[in-house]
């Protein structure tokens, strides 16, 4: 079943008084749930403002968007972002429970088992100013896996991260995700992680079009060190090249 | 996983040139502790010399000013005035802020509010205390609530710009987060809004709390009914110049206390979460 049903949608934003600039143009998919889904495609060319849209914090100027929730009722949404966004006043167990409707013993259970699996039980009375920033971001990682969301948005979560760091971390995501089976879309720029990550890879071009929608089928857990991922790999990074001269030689052709 | 605690890394063993410095470094506080020292001894002296010249009716000598002064702490009389001094001050900074603060949300907040209140508040944060002072003796006379609009004028304009500065430190970021996830704007106030401009606020209290206290003092030695200030007049008008002296050291002394000690105490306490610097750990 699709949790998330997006349908002809376009983003315009006004700029200044009268010049308005599309972002997003006709983008229409779904995804069902249980699956992990990356959207891929060069920076500026509307993946936030997608994921903001699906998230209610931006509006959209037209097209359709529907979410259905397990349990029936409104459909809840799990963000992480860029940075840690982490209230810097609250200790890292508060900050878990800032983003809970309720503060029951079962609530406060499940938070304790995200920190756990994002290795900080140690650190749960910490401020995030005493973290690093590897272990801040895994906080907000395990901030939106607990609030046990139908719909799981990542945006561009390890690319302020050291190398190192960012694959360890891509390692926990995907042991956390293969325990809790989230339906999660997943922006990044880069489609190494896309492809180490994904069921599916729904590639946008710039003017937010989709360009391509890729499925993965790979068995997991996936390693950077496995030789059929590395493959599939440069075979998507190829594609995403073929896509960029296309779309240099068309804005050449309009000049 | 290369990620570990700040501030966990080992510190670096002593070594020689080190040990040199913190040596240099110690003859150096030494030095300055004995000028301190040397400075008291001289305004001491000063102080003596004076009251020989202008006869002690008139400049009381240090020993007469502190048996005064233990005079009156003994009697309790400093106690119940001090605390009514204190007391005014507090209740101008709550009258201050009662104004002040919402002022400072809607500049911080609305622009249009901004371009309306901003040069009005920064002219009433440019007039002179005394000024304050003498406006509210103009309205209440003699009264305890000439003192406490004296601190309240002084103050507001402070607490509504920096309330204002804090509004506009806002981490939109965190508002964003706290919207996705759902948070309702009651929420968003209280754990994003208010934790922000909470530093705002304190800076504004003690920035204000150093002319505030003097302020409050000054309108009463003019027109108040009890304080610290009254009784500084009342012996001023018994011609008890040791007794004035007593009054205005001790005030000094205990504002001072609670200026460094209690404020900055309290300030410490709130903003605990504060990432310690790395360089005190040296
Ligand atoms: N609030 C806004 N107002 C105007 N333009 C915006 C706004 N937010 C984003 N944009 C523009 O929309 C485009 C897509 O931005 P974004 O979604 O952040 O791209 P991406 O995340 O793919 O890098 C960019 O050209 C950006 O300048
Ligand atoms: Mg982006």
């Amino acid at each position: 079943m699709a949790v998330l049903t997006v349908k002809n949608l376009a983003k315009t934003f006004n700029v200044g008084t009268a010049k308005a600039s599309r972002v997003l143009d006709d983008i229409s998919f779904d995804v069902r749930g249980g699956t992990f889904v990356s959207i891929v495609g060069p920076s500026g060319c509307g993946k936030s403002t997608l994921l903001n849209i699906i998230s209610g914090v931006e509006e959209h100027t037209s097209g359709d968007i529907s979410l259905t929730s397990d349990s029936g009722g409104p459909a809840r949404m799990g963000y992480v972002f860029q940075d840690p966004r982490l209230l810097p006043w609250r200790s890292v167990m508060k900050n878990m429970m800032y983003v809970q409707n309720d503060r029951s013993e079962p609530t406060v259970a499940r938070c304790r088992k995200y920190l756990d699996m994002v290795g900080l039980t140690k650190n749960a009375d910490f401020f995030p100013g005493q973290l690093s920033g590897g272990m801040q971001q895994r906080v907000g990682i395990a901030r939106a896996f607990a609030v046990e969301p139908d719909l799981l948005l990542m945006d561009e979560p390890f690319s302020h991260l050291d190398a190192i760091t960012a694959r360890g971390l891509r390692a926990q995501l995907q042991d956390i995700w293969a325990q809790s089976k989230k339906t999660v879309v997943f922006v990044t720029h880069d489609v190494v992680e896309a492809v180490e990550l994904s069921d599916r890879i729904i590639v946008l071009q710039p003017g937010g079009r989709i360009y391509e929608d890729i499925t993965i089928d790979l068995p997991r857990p996936r390693r950077q060190t496995d030789p059929t991922v590395a493959t599939l790999q440069a075979e998507v990074l190829g594609r995403l090249e073929a896509m960029k001269a296309l779309s240099r030689t068309a804005s050449e052709v309009a000049a | 996983m290369t990620d570990q605690l700040i501030g966990a890394a080992p510190a670096a063993p002593p070594t020689d040139p080190e040990a040199g410095a913190k040596r240099t470094a110690k003859r150096r506080r030494l030095r300055l502790t004995g000028l301190v020292i040397l400075g008291w001894i001289a305004l001491y002296g000063v102080w003596e010399y004076g009251s020989w010249w202008f006869g002690s009716r008139l400049l009381p000598t240090p020993y007469e000013v502190l048996m005064s002064a233990v005079e009156i702490v003994e009697s309790g009389n400093f106690l119940t005035d001090f605390s009514a001094s204190v007391l005014k001050t507090f209740a101008g900074f709550a009258v201050a802020a009662a104004v002040g603060a919402p002022i400072g949300y809607l500049m911080g907040r609305y622009n249009y509010w901004r371009a309306f209140f901003h040069d009005g508040v920064t002219i009433a944060g440019t007039i002179p205390a005394i000024v304050y002072a003498v406006l509210s003796l103009i309205v209440f006379g003699l009264s305890n609530l000439g003192p406490i609009l004296a601190v309240a004028l002084v103050s507001a304009p402070y607490i509504a710009l920096n309330v204002a500065e804090g509004i506009r430190g806002v981490d939109k970021s965190l508002v964003t987060m706290s919207e996705a996830f759902g948070r309702s704007p009651q929420q968003i106030r209280r754990e994003v809004l208010i934790p922000t401009i909470v530093p705002y606020v304190f800076a504004a209290i003690r920035m204000c709390f150093a002319v505030a206290w003097k302020v409050e003092a000054l309108t009463e030695v003019f027109g108040g009914r009890n304080g610290v200030g009254f009784q500084i007049r009342t012996e001023y008008q018994l011609y008890d110049i040791a007794a004035v002296l007593a009054w205005m050291f001790l005030f000094i002394v205990f504002m001072l206390i609670i200026e460094r000690l209690v404020l900055a105490k309290s300030e410490a306490r709130l903003l605990s979460w504060r990432p310690q610097e790395r360089s005190s750990a040296l």
